[in-house]
Parts: structure tokens; sequence; C-alpha cells
């Protein structure tokens, strides 16, 4: 609560801009009394004192602010769509006072109404919006179908069925809503709209039929057809292949290419289905185009970018994506899309091509083409990947190399990869060299660890298998290769690796003994010495110790063991607790838990609470 | 090999990130978040999201957040990243920003990359403006922040690789790099001009460190926060621009649903904010 | 010839392009006066249809701003709304508005505007970028 609310109020007037700005801004801590002072703030001749005054009210929000903000909708435009966007963000508390709008003589204030309701969603009661789809205003008529289908109202189906038969506007806000309801009993009447006088209406039909789906649905699209003018054709089309229908037709792939290069995002992923059932080669350019010009670093480009590589990998189209390769046009993140494609559909084909891109100057084709050729596994390019991973000017690139040598598993590689191992600097590529030798020939490699340098036998102790070199790895002077080679102790879980975990347990060193209980939960093994563990010093030892006993140990045991340390004075063992406790569930749990409800800490509360919740 | 995190743990680090940074991440974007920080997880010796959700929330090394911002943010940075803009900013924007500073007798120039990651954007601002000879006279100030401490320290190290470099035109290259077994070092004409410092965006405190900007990048960031926090960082940019300032945001982004507060202008169809 | 549609409402958009469409116009939307400042900027629009009652700009807002600039206040712009009000109508036009029509509206209803107000511009001699 901010202290000086008058004086804030009064510097909404200053002459400053900047200072009317933060006054408003700052009021959004305010009580009640600032609300008017805001409201009329909205009227400020400054943009950005408008914007905070607007940003404070929702901030503010209750029903106070909206019952206030209510009559702004009589108001000029400016100031009604103000007034919008601060009762749809209020939400559910203003549906009430909506409802006695719904009577105004004023046919926009109705509309604006149920508009509303329609964004809000929660709170509202759909059945009080039907009657208005024979409103006498006609926006209002298909503003009240729109809200019902974004309301997901199911019962006003025979309703908007009868809607379509009101004027254009009307019956094309129905469609929209039928459509959202996935109304199927609405098909034969929607159908019955193909052959209306309004092309728009008859676009609209051919869209719904689409997301509705069925047999007549289909069958009515199919007869369509061939009477479609070119928009309408496409339309069908998309419209068919969302229900699963490839239609015969010869000149279909034009049809296909066109909306994929030329639709929005949901109308590509229609043509993407089509053109995979149709097995059509010729989109494969478009698509790569498409998968080049996305953006990586944008967070919805992933997964587009997986869904088109879905497609091209699922047609046979070695052939248009080696052509790809060759073309001057294509650019980089286009044809390094290509590559990865050739290397997951091991295309031998492409090996010659990937050679070349090898010493590319975009770090993306080399690092791609070092990695399809790791996954065609042809052992030419051996040669050319060991120069790769030794000289290349980017540590990514021979990362990528060194991984494709190991699939490769040529013997060939062994010897420069151990010299290489010798020198590397970099952890990850340490590791993918390691990986590399372990495949080629691991007998070789792990004879006589020692002879290794620290970082190398760590990279060996995260990743053998094998017991006895874990064991010996385990009792190395450098404490990271021996924590490593504990944790991998605890990845075998067999006898002689757990009684050494063990034995551990009584190391001097907080990190030995952490690492050895994580070891023991992972082989899921219960003991004594993990319950002794619960009162180690050492604050993270505790930690993991609840984890691994939870994993290991028979239920009500474990629970009797965990609940103990529900007053450990390390907030995170407690949480950790509480987690397992709730993992193992059951009504032992819920007790336990129930037990610790007045906790001292608030957070605890909280999670406990939320844990006895969800038991 | 990628880790599978359940979505009670999913909620959590998403929350987390979400109360720290305004990173918003969508209920359907769990793998992202697996893509994304699976191998720390492996790199930290931890047994899966919640141990590091934990380590995240309770331990005392903050350097932790740092890091998970930086992979949960990740941009491919680059110098002179989407051309046309810094056409724009160092041909109109520029000479409107002469014009005005002259008129209210400022005698400084203040530019502000507001999500600066390693550097590369700050560094081509600088570049572009050591470039005007109109400039000279004028003291040049450029601020390079971000979110995350350890990509800052990249940055003020001023080296950079043959990826980073590529959009580079010649003449720049050769006048503001030395070139040493293909890392590229910035001159100390560059740097001395570019002040690095830590601000998180939805942070009041922290943006108010910044006032007076006459432009302001702050590109690929807002897609990363929901409709709230994407007002509450908009709105301390606005804070922080001077009376008629310009922001320019990534070009798939815009502010025409997020506030009046700034107007498009359109220069050669690029699109730039300012302030009103 | 290319036509900004500008309106809030996502169904509303679509009809009036599948009107434009349907007479032969390529159309480019925009969800308020913001956005459509943007996309008169990045666009060769040749003429705009818009609506009022819009979030953050609002149809008068955008109408104004755009008869203010040298270069695009040569671009017609027709206001489509819900608004009956005369008072609303004579708003517009003084904001600059080149026509004015009433939802419920049609594509014949909307071509109409389009061509009378083309054909004005032609016979007056004024510069339209058309």
């Amino acid at each position: 609560m901010v202290k000086n609310i008058k004086k804030l109020i009064q510097r909404l007037s200053d002459k400053d801009p900047s200072l009317r700005r933060r006054a408003a801004e700052e009021l959004s801590e305010g009580d009640e009394r600032a609300i008017f002072p805001l409201i009329k703030a909205l009227s400020d001749e400054n943009a950005g004192v408008q914007d905070a005054s607007m940003r404070s009210l929702i901030t503010i929000g209750g029903e106070v602010v909206g019952y206030m903000v209510l009559p702004l909708l009589r108001e000029n435009s400016y100031l009604r769509n103000t007034a919008l966007i601060i009762l749809t963000a209020l939400g559910e508390i203003v549906i009430p006072l909506l409802y006695p709008l719904l009577e105004d003589k004023d046919d926009d204030v109705r509309k604006f109404a149920i508009d509303l309701m329609g964004d809000i969603k929660k709170g509202v009661e759909p059945s009080k919006i039907v009657p208005f789809l024979k409103d006498p205003n006609a926006n209002v008529r298909a503003t009240a179908a729109k809200s019902l289908g974004l309301l997901g109202y199911r019962e006003a189906i025979p309703e908007l069925i009868k809607a379509l038969k009101d004027e254009e506007w009307v019956c094309f806000s129905a469609l929209d809503a039928l459509g959202e309801l996935k109304a199927e009993e609405a098909v034969s009447d929607i159908a019955s709209l193909l052959s209306n006088s309004s092309e728009a209406v008859r676009f609209a039909a051919i869209e719904t039929l689409g997301k509705l789906g069925s047999e007549k649905a289909v069958d009515a699209l199919l007869s369509y057809l061939p009477k479609a003018s070119e928009d309408e054709g496409n339309a069908a089309i998309k419209s068919l292949i969302q229900i699963g229908i490839t239609p015969e037709m010869a000149d279909l792939s034009g049809h296909l290419i066109k909306m994929l290069k030329e639709g929005d995002w949901e109308e590509k992923e229609i043509a993407l289905k089509g053109i995979v059932s149709f097995n059509c080669r010729e989109a494969v350019p478009v698509i790569v185009d498409i998968a080049g010009s996305l953006d990586p670093s944008l967070p919805e480009s992933e997964e587009r970018i997986t869904l088109l590589m879905d497609a091209v990998s699922a047609m046979d189209s070695e052939e248009e994506l080696l052509k790809l390769l060759e073309s001057p046009d294509m650019k980089y993140r286009g044809k390094s899309f290509a590559i990865e494609i050739l290397g997951t559909t091991r295309s031998k084909k492409a090996v010659s091509r990937l050679l070349n891109y090898l010493t590319d100057i975009s770090r993306d084709l080399r690092r791609a083409s070092a990695e399809a050729l790791g996954e065609i596994r042809e052992p030419a390019p051996t040669e050319y990947l060991l120069e790769i991973s030794v000289k290349d000017v980017d540590a990514h690139v021979r990362r990528s190399a060194i991984e494709a040598l190991g699939n490769i598993q040529s013997q060939d590689a062994f010897k420069p990869l151990m010299d290489l191992l010798e020198v590397e600097k970099y952890y990850d590529v340490i590791e993918k060299i390691v990986e590399a030798l372990i495949k080629i020939d691991a007998g070789a490699f792990l004879s006589n660890i020692s002879r290794y340098r620290d970082t190398v036998r760590e990279v060996i102790a995260k990743t053998v298998f094998d017991v006895d070199i874990l064991l010996s790895l385990a009792d190395d002077p450098n404490k990271k290769v021996k924590i490593a080679a504990i944790y991998g102790l605890g990845r075998l879980g067999t006898d002689k690796a757990v009684s050494r975990l063990i034995w551990f347990l009584g190391d001097a060193d907080a990190d030995i003994r952490k690492a050895s209980v994580v070891g023991l939960g992972e082989a899921r093994y219960c003991s004594a010495e993990l319950f002794n563990a619960l009162q180690d010093d050492d604050p993270w030892v505790r930690f993991y110790t609840i984890k691994a006993i939870a994993f290991s140990c028979e239920r009500e045991k474990a629970i009797s063991m965990i609940s103990t340390m529900l007053h450990d004075e390390f907030i995170p063992v407690v949480m950790s607790a509480i987690d397992a406790i709730k993992e193992i569930g059951g009504s032992a749990a819920y007790e336990a838990l129930a037990a610790h409800e007045e906790h001292p800490n608030a957070d605890v509360r909280d999670k406990i609470k939320e844990a006895l919740n969800s038991l | 090999m990628s880790l599978l995190m359940t979505d009670d743990i999913f909620k959590q680090l998403r929350d987390f990130i979400y109360e720290r940074s305004g990173i918003f991440i969508p209920d359907n974007k769990k793998y992202f978040l697996e893509n994304r920080l699976g191998r720390r997880v492996q790199e930290k010796n931890l047994k899966g999201y919640e141990d590091y959700l934990y380590i995240l929330k309770y331990s005392a090394d903050k350097n932790e957040q740092d890091i998970l911002f930086n992979l949960v943010t990740t941009n491919e940075t680059f110098f002179f990243r989407e051309p046309q803009q810094f056409d724009v900013f160092g041909g109109e924007i520029f000479n409107r920003m002469l014009a005005e500073n002259a008129k209210a007798g400022r005698k400084d120039i203040k530019i502000w990359s507001a999500a600066a990651s390693t550097g590369e954007e700050a560094y081509t601002i600088a570049m572009i403006l050591l470039e005007k000879p109109e400039a000279t006279m004028i003291r040049k100030e450029i601020y390079a922040s971000d979110i995350s401490e350890s990509v800052l320290s990249s940055a003020k190290s001023g080296v950079y690789g043959s990826y980073a470099i590529r959009n580079i035109p010649d003449a720049y290259l050769k006048k503001y790099f030395t070139n040493a077994n293909q890392q590229y070092s910035i001159s100390h004409s560059v740097k001395s001009i570019t002040k690095f410092m830590r601000i998180n965006l939805i942070d009041d405190k922290d943006v108010r460190t910044m006032r007076g900007a006459d432009v302001i990048f702050c590109r690929n960031v807002l897609i990363y926060f929901d409709d709230k926090a994407k007002q509450k960082a908009v709105s301390n940019l606005y804070d922080a621009l001077r009376p008629n300032g310009y922001l320019f945001v990534g070009t798939s982004e815009s502010l025409h649903n997020v506030t009046r507060a700034f107007r498009p202008v359109v220069i050669n169809k690029v699109i730039v904010y300012q302030k009103v | 010839m290319k036509i900004l549609v500008v309106d809030d409402d996502k169904t509303t958009r679509k009809l009036l392009s599948l009107y434009l469409k349907g007479k032969g116009y390529e159309v480019v939307t925009a969800e308020n006066g913001l956005d459509a400042m943007e996309k008169v900027g990045t666009e060769n629009i040749n003429f705009i249809l818009t609506d009022m009652n819009m979030p953050y700009m609002d149809g008068i807002e955008f109408t104004k701003n755009l008869k203010s600039d040298p270069i695009l206040s040569s671009i017609p712009i027709v206001m489509v709304t819900t608004e009956a009000d005369e008072d609303e109508k004579k708003r517009a036009f003084e904001a600059g508005a080149d026509d004015y029509l009433v939802k419920p509206t049609n594509a014949d209803q909307i071509n109409d505007s389009i061509k009378k107000i083309l054909k004005k511009i032609f016979s007056s001699g004024g510069e339209g970028n058309v």
C-alpha cells in the first residue's frame, strides 16, 4: 500500500507528463480512492499516462473498478475501447455487472457485453446469451453466435443451426461457432449452404465442414469440388485433407504446393499432411525453403522444423534433397535442414556431397554434415572426419566429427583419436572422444587407465559400465574422478558395487558421502547404513538420502524414516521429504504429512497443504 | 540422452523462471525446457530436474540462476543481425537524434542494448556511431545489459569466432578487429564506449539505473514474455527512454497489442517505435 | 489493388477479406490502428477499410494519424462500423474518412463504395497512389 495516496493523486495533474505517468503507475498499489482519479487520467493528453492509468486500474482490479469503468462504454471510442481492455482483464468478477447491459437500448452496449462474456468465459451463464440470437440488431445476433461458440455451449447448437438462415453476416458467425463446437449434427444444414448465393458463405461452409468431419461432410465436399471456383476448390481440398481424405485429382499437387507456400502456418500443416500421403516430391524444395526461413531462436520454430523434417523424411525425397544441395540459391539453414534429413535417412548417395560441406564456410553446414556422415556410417569419410576433428576452428564441429567417427567405428580412427585425447582442451569434446574410442576398441582403450590425465579418467568413470574399472577409479587420488566412479557404481548396482558404496558412506568427505548416497538410491538398495545417513552433518547428504530411501526402501519403512526429517533445520531437506512422502503416496503418507500441518515455516506449510490435497 | 521431466516439476520450474525473469514457457512447451536444461542437469551430476529446481531455489549459489536464464533464452546473436534495422538506425534515426539533441542542448548520445547477450549488438551499434563523422565531437555511450551475468562476462572480453562475424562488412572488420587464430578481438576504441551491466527487464529497480536513452534495442526478448511481463518490460523501457526516444524490437515482434504509449514509425519498411 | 482490412474481430476480418477477394482485390489485415500503421508502412497499401472500435488505437485515431501524414494521406479510407449514430458518422468524416458504412454490410455495398471513391479521385485528378 502506498503511503502518500493524496500526493500521488495530486501529481496526476502535474505539468510534467513523466511525473504524471509515474504517479499513475504508483497508484497501482493504491486503494479505492485511486480509482476515480485514474479513470480521469485515462483521458490525459499523454499516451504514456493513459497507458499507465489503464494498467494500474487493471492491477487494482476488483468489482469496484469494474463498476466504475462500465459507464465509459458510452463515451468516445478511445475510452470505450480502453474500458473493454480493462473489463476483459478484470475477468470473472465483472460478469454479474454485464447481465443488466444485455437489456440496454443501445445496440453497441449489448454487443460489447456479449463480446466480453465470450472473451472472459469464466463465470458466464451461456444460456442467457442464447435469446440474443433473435435480437433485432444483426450485429448483436452475430456476436451472440460467436460468443456461444467461444463458450463451448453445445446446448445452443439447434438455435445456431436456425441462425444459418439469418442474413449473411449472422450466418457467417454461426458457421464459425458451429465449427468451434464441432457440431456434427449440423453437417447437412451446413452442406446445403454450398448452394448459397453468397460466395463468402459458401467458402465458410466449406471450411466448417472440414472442421466437423463425418462421412456426410466428405460426400458434400467431394460432390461440390467440380463446381467450385479456384479458391473454393483449394478450401475444399484443405477441408478434405483435414478430415483425412486425399481426393483423387490430377492437379492436386499444384493446389497443395500453393497452400504450402502461401498459407498461414495452420494451412501449411494441412498441406503437409496431404503432401506426405500423396508422396508429392515436387514439394520438397518448398518445404526445405520454409524450414530454412524459420529463425531457430524463436520458441515456436523448434516444433515447426521437426514437423517439416518428419514430412520430408516420410517421402522418398533423396533425389530432391541431393539436387537442393547443388543449388546456389538455397540458404544455409535450408541446406543444413536437408543435410540432417539425408543423415537420418542414411543416404549413401549423399556421402560425397557431404564431404565437400565438411569444409564449408558455414559452421552449421560443417556440423550438420559431420553429424549426417556419422548417421550414414560409411567408412569412406573417416580420414576427412579425422582432419576436421583436429583442425576445425569450431569446437562444436569437431565434437560432431568425433561423434561421427565413433558411429562409423573405423579402426583407422583409433590412433589419431588417442593422440587428440592427450591434447584436447574442451570437456565436452573429451567426452565425445572417450565415447568414440570405447565404441571403436574398448579393450585397447580401457587397458591401463592410469596413463590418462585427470579429466580423461573422470570422463571414463562417467561413461563405462565395467565394475572392475569403476572400483579402481573409485580409489583414484583425484576427487572428481572418484566421485564420478562412485556414481558409476550406483549405475551398475551389482552386489560388489553396492558394498563399496556402503563403505564410502563412512568417508570423511561430505561430497563422497553424498555421491555414495545418490549411488545407493540409483542402485535401489535399502540398508540400515542409509537410515543412519539421515543424521549426517551435511545437509545435502541428508537431502539425497531421503531420495535414496524413497527410491529403494519398502513403503511403510520409507515413510516412517523420512517423516523424521520433517523438522530438519535445512529447508530443502524438509521440502524433499514432503515430496518423497507424497510420491510414495497412500494413507500412511497422508497421516505422516497431516501430523506436520502446523510446521513453523510458511513455505513448508504451503507445500504440505498442497501435498495433502493431491493425496 | 534426454531426461524426462514430470508435469509437476515442469510447472514449478516454469513458475520459478517466470517469477525471476518474466520469461514465460507455455504449458505445451515442456520439451523445450527438457531440451534446454537436460544437459545442464547431467553436467551438474544431478539425478533429475527436481534436484536442479532445489538447487535453484535454495542453494546460495546464484550463479546457477544466471546459467538457467542463459540456457532458456539462447539466441542466435551475430554482428549486424537484421542489417535493415541498423541501416535505419545509422541513417534516419541517427539524424533525427542529432537534430533533437541539438535542439534540447544535449551533448551526448546514449544507446541501450537491452538484451545484449554476448555483446554483438552493442558493439555493432558502437561501430556504427564511431563511423559517423558528425558524432566525433559528441560523447557516445553504449550500454549493454542482460539478465545473465555469465553472457556479459563473455561480452566484455570481446572475442568472437568466425561465425559471429560473418555479417560484418570488410571495412569494419579491418578497422575494428584483430584476428589471431580465427579468433577476432574487438578493438579498444569500440570497447571503451561500451559499458556492461546486469539488468532484469521486468525489475523496476534494475531498470531505474537506465534513464534518458536516445534509442533502445530490445530485440527478440519480448517473445519470451507473457502479456503481463511484456507490459511490465515495455513500461520499463518507456521510462528509460528520453521523450520522443526510439525503440527497436525484433522483426517478428510488435507492440501493437501491448501498449499505446509508443507509436510505430516506419522508415524504409523498418518499424521503429517512438515514445509519445 | 491491395486493400488493408482493420478490425479487432477475427471473424469480421475474415468475412471482409472474403468479400474483397471475391471482388478480385488483394487483402492484408490488421487487428487495430497501431497494427494498421505498421502495415501501411511496410506493405504497399492502396485502400483501407477500418473498424471504429478497436483496442490500443481506434479507427478514428488511426484515420487522423493517416490523414496527417503527407504521403499516406492520399490512401482512401472507409470506416466500417456497427455505430449507426449520426454523431459518430460526423466524427469519422471530420477525422478524414472518405466514406462510412454501417455493419452488417455486404460485398456489393463495399465494392460500390470503393468504386465511388476511386472514381472521385481520378475525376478530380487527385494523386491517389492507386
